[in-house]
């Protein structure tokens, strides 16, 4: 799959990333780097362990990350939780939020493993 | 001899009783008593008559005992005699026909064109003269008079002011005639030109036309020229070489000024790159501080390539050579451009020098000749801070105002408190340039409390916007170090990333604790931008920004700090102001986003 293939079927905005990547080569970069990244995890992990101050600074380190990679559907899940989390503990379970963005994680990280590589 | 007083002399003499008491003297002196015996008036009358011929100084008196004697004055009556014998003709015989009409004819040719007062022809040795008239009918020559050099004399010198006098006779003096014809060959003419009292500009020349064997004069031509037209060109015309020579000296001034002023001025980025080499030579093998120092020896050349442009320009407008060159501008690089050339000047003379902007530049991208443009903020800045004295403050406020028409429109105001001279001299230069850019320019002089001028300016707007501002990307960020503070591993990758394909050399730190440390490392003045993520593990953004500002170094309020966030909220947006930080910017991070909120703060900084 192309770029922006990957883009579309992951519901994620490719011109806008394009116009600030320039080039398919580093949004195939920045996106393969994505799939280090363990905010994800850490963020489940803290949420677990009800560490909210950890769990608010993952939700919005990915709500970064999606903005730059433009990672739509993922920033929205991520950024509700974050509003969630951003004055400690949460006044409702958090549990249907994260798992939105659990979900929304797992769509963005198989289609990126679908990706051609680009160079 | 004025006419005036020959007037009062002949009203003195106007009258039978003053005229029998003059008859009387001519015997001899008399005194009051001597007089009264010969005529029939009362004492009273007689003292009043010897009175006016006093005054007049027809009679002279001397005191012998107890005794006033009158007597003539001759000098006065031969005054008199000179006088009527200008005003009266006497016949006399004729000079012989032949000779007057060669002689006229010959002065005619001679002073074909100028307008002739008065001409005559004289025979020397006889001192017989004829006075030669154009009528309608042609030449009409008078009967021939006697006198002729006392005549000539008197009535010359009837007519020239006190100062010309002795020289008027010295030029009618028929014995020297010979001499100074004899010396002065190479001349046709003697001539004498002076400015009268009465009759303006002339000039009396003596034409020598007849000699005899020995080569001594015979006889002469004498003529009198109206020159006032000649001598009035000629004072229109020295007027003008006086002028010019006063316009020259004061462009002279002008320019000794600017040169001053650009030597003075050239002088700061200069040193700023001899100084920089000399780090360069001791950081040689650091080569971070290579590229650092690359970097500021490119910028202070950029400042100098500016100066140099602008004093060419300086130059072609004063010769009126500078042409019209619509191209592609920035204002803020404009205005920075102007800045640098006149904020030496200000702080030579400790002017305050302040740059306001008010509301939001929508345009900053516009066509217009970038050299005019200069010169016109240029000539009234300096000239505002040439009427301020230390302590005094020139303020620049420029806006965006709605548009007219296609155009975006700028307001400039150039407002200062100086109570000093102005030069205006350069203010009509300006207005042209205003109109011809097609704005309006308003000058309000309030003497006591300074100047302000005010210009509206219409620019068109840079159609390739965006292609421009790509352009602009890299040079603006070009050789920029950059301390780039983000806790997020790729969106620090992409940051940086972006940032060094622009040209800009980046250091990167995790956190806020990171970021002062690494500040507290660099040289003062190393960064020339600090980009910050707000939220951040061990110290986030907002503290590590007011950290920095509270360093006790001179870079610790300039560097521009710019936060970063992916809060798009208005309130974070007041907290980073708060916290000492510059703009605000909402990720995702876009090169324009960065450009153009870096460009409004180097240009706010003054960078």
């Amino acid at each position: 799959m192309t770029v922006k293939e990957c883009y579309e079927k992951m519901g994620a905005d490719y011109e806008d990333v394009k116009a600030r990547m320039m080039t398919d080569k580093m949004i195939y970069k920045y996106n393969k780097k994505f799939l280090e990244m363990k905010e994800v995890t850490l963020l489940q992990q803290n949420l677990q362990k009800a560490d909210y101050e950890e769990a608010f600074r993952m939700a919005h380190s990915i709500k970064g990350m999606c903005l730059n990679l433009g990672y739509t559907s993922l920033f929205e899940a991520s950024s509700v939780l974050c509003e969630e989390l951003r004055d400690g503990a949460p006044t409702s379970d958090p549990g249907p939020l994260l798992k939105a963005v659990t979900e929304n994680y797992e769509k963005v990280i198989g289609c990126i493993g679908e990706m051609d590589e680009c160079r | 001899m004025d006419v005036n007083r020959y007037s009062n002399l002949f009203k003195a003499l106007g009258d039978p009783n003053r005229l029998r008491i003059i008859a009387m003297l001519q015997d001899g002196e008399k005194c009051a008593n001597d007089i009264l015996e010969q005529i029939e008036i009362s004492q009273s009358t007689l003292s009043h008559h010897l009175k006016q011929l006093t005054d007049a100084d027809l009679i002279v008196t001397y005191r012998d005992g107890k005794m006033l004697y009158y007597s003539i004055n001759n000098d006065t009556f031969e005054k008199c005699r000179d006088t009527l014998g200008m005003l009266m003709t006497l016949p006399v015989t004729q000079l012989p026909v032949n000779d007057v009409k060669r002689q006229s004819e010959r002065a005619l040719s001679l002073v074909v064109g100028k307008l002739i007062k008065y001409m005559c022809v004289i025979d020397i040795p006889s001192d017989v003269y004829q006075v030669i008239e154009q009528t309608e009918d042609g030449l009409v020559y008078s009967d021939c008079m006697p006198n002729a050099e006392r005549n000539l004399t008197s009535s010359l010198e009837f007519v020239l002011s006190a100062d010309d006098k002795a020289i008027g006779r010295k030029f009618t003096d028929f014995s020297t005639l010979d001499t100074r014809v004899k010396w002065n060959e190479s001349e046709d003419m003697l001539s004498f030109s002076f400015e009268s009292p009465s009759i303006g500009w002339v000039k009396a020349s003596f034409l020598a036309t007849d000699f005899d064997e020995e080569g001594n004069v015979q006889k002469v031509i004498y003529l009198l020229q109206d020159i006032s037209k000649e001598k009035k060109d000629e004072k229109v015309y020295q007027d003008k070489i006086a002028h010019l020579i006063e316009q020259r000296k004061h462009e002279d001034v002008l320019q000794q000024e600017f040169f001053a002023r650009m030597s003075a001025t050239l002088r700061n980025p200069l040193n700023g790159i001899t100084g920089t080499v000399d780090v360069l030579r001791k950081v040689a093998d650091d080569e971070d501080k290579v590229l650092c120092c690359a970097g500021k020896i490119e910028q202070s050349s950029l400042n100098l390539l500016t100066l140099i442009k602008d004093m060419s320009e300086m130059s072609e407008m004063e010769s009126g050579k500078l042409t019209f060159v619509d191209e592609p501008n920035n204002i803020w690089d404009l205005i920075h451009d102007i800045s640098t050339i006149v904020e030496p000047v200000a702080e030579k003379s400790s002017v305050n020098f302040e740059k306001k902007k008010s509301g939001r530049i929508v345009h900053p991208d516009i066509v217009c000749s970038g050299g005019h443009f200069r010169y016109l903020l240029r000539v009234i800045l300096c000239n505002a801070i040439a009427a301020c004295e230390a302590g005094d403050t020139v303020c620049l406020a420029f806006k965006e105002q709605d548009m007219f028409g296609d155009k975006a429109s700028f307001l400039f105001v150039i407002e200062d408190n100086g109570r000093g001279e102005r030069n205006e001299t350069e203010l009509p230069v300006c207005r042209q340039i205003v109109e011809k850019m097609g704005g309006v320019m308003q000058v309000e002089n309030r003497l006591e409390t300074g100047m302000k001028v005010s210009m509206m300016l219409p620019f068109e707007v840079e159609e390739s916007w965006k292609e421009h501002l790509d352009k602009e990307d890299h040079t603006l960020f070009r050789g920029k170090r950059v301390l780039l503070v983000e806790d997020n591993e790729l969106n620090l990758e992409i940051a940086q990333f972006l940032l060094e394909d622009a040209g800009a050399k980046v250091t990167a730190a995790v956190d806020g604790e990171e970021a002062i440390a690494l500040y507290e490392q660099s040289e003062e003045g190393e960064y020339d931008i600090i980009m910050m993520d707000i939220m951040m593990p061990k110290m986030d953004g907002l503290t590590a920004a007011t950290e920095i500002r509270k360093k006790k170094r001179r870079d610790a309020i300039t560097v521009p700090i710019l936060a970063m966030s992916a809060n798009a909220m208005s309130g974070d947006r007041e907290k980073s102001l708060d916290a000492g930080m510059n703009a605000h910017v909402c990720k995702p991070l876009n090169m324009n986003k960065l450009v153009s909120a870096a460009k409004e703060l180097m240009n706010r900084e003054g960078i």
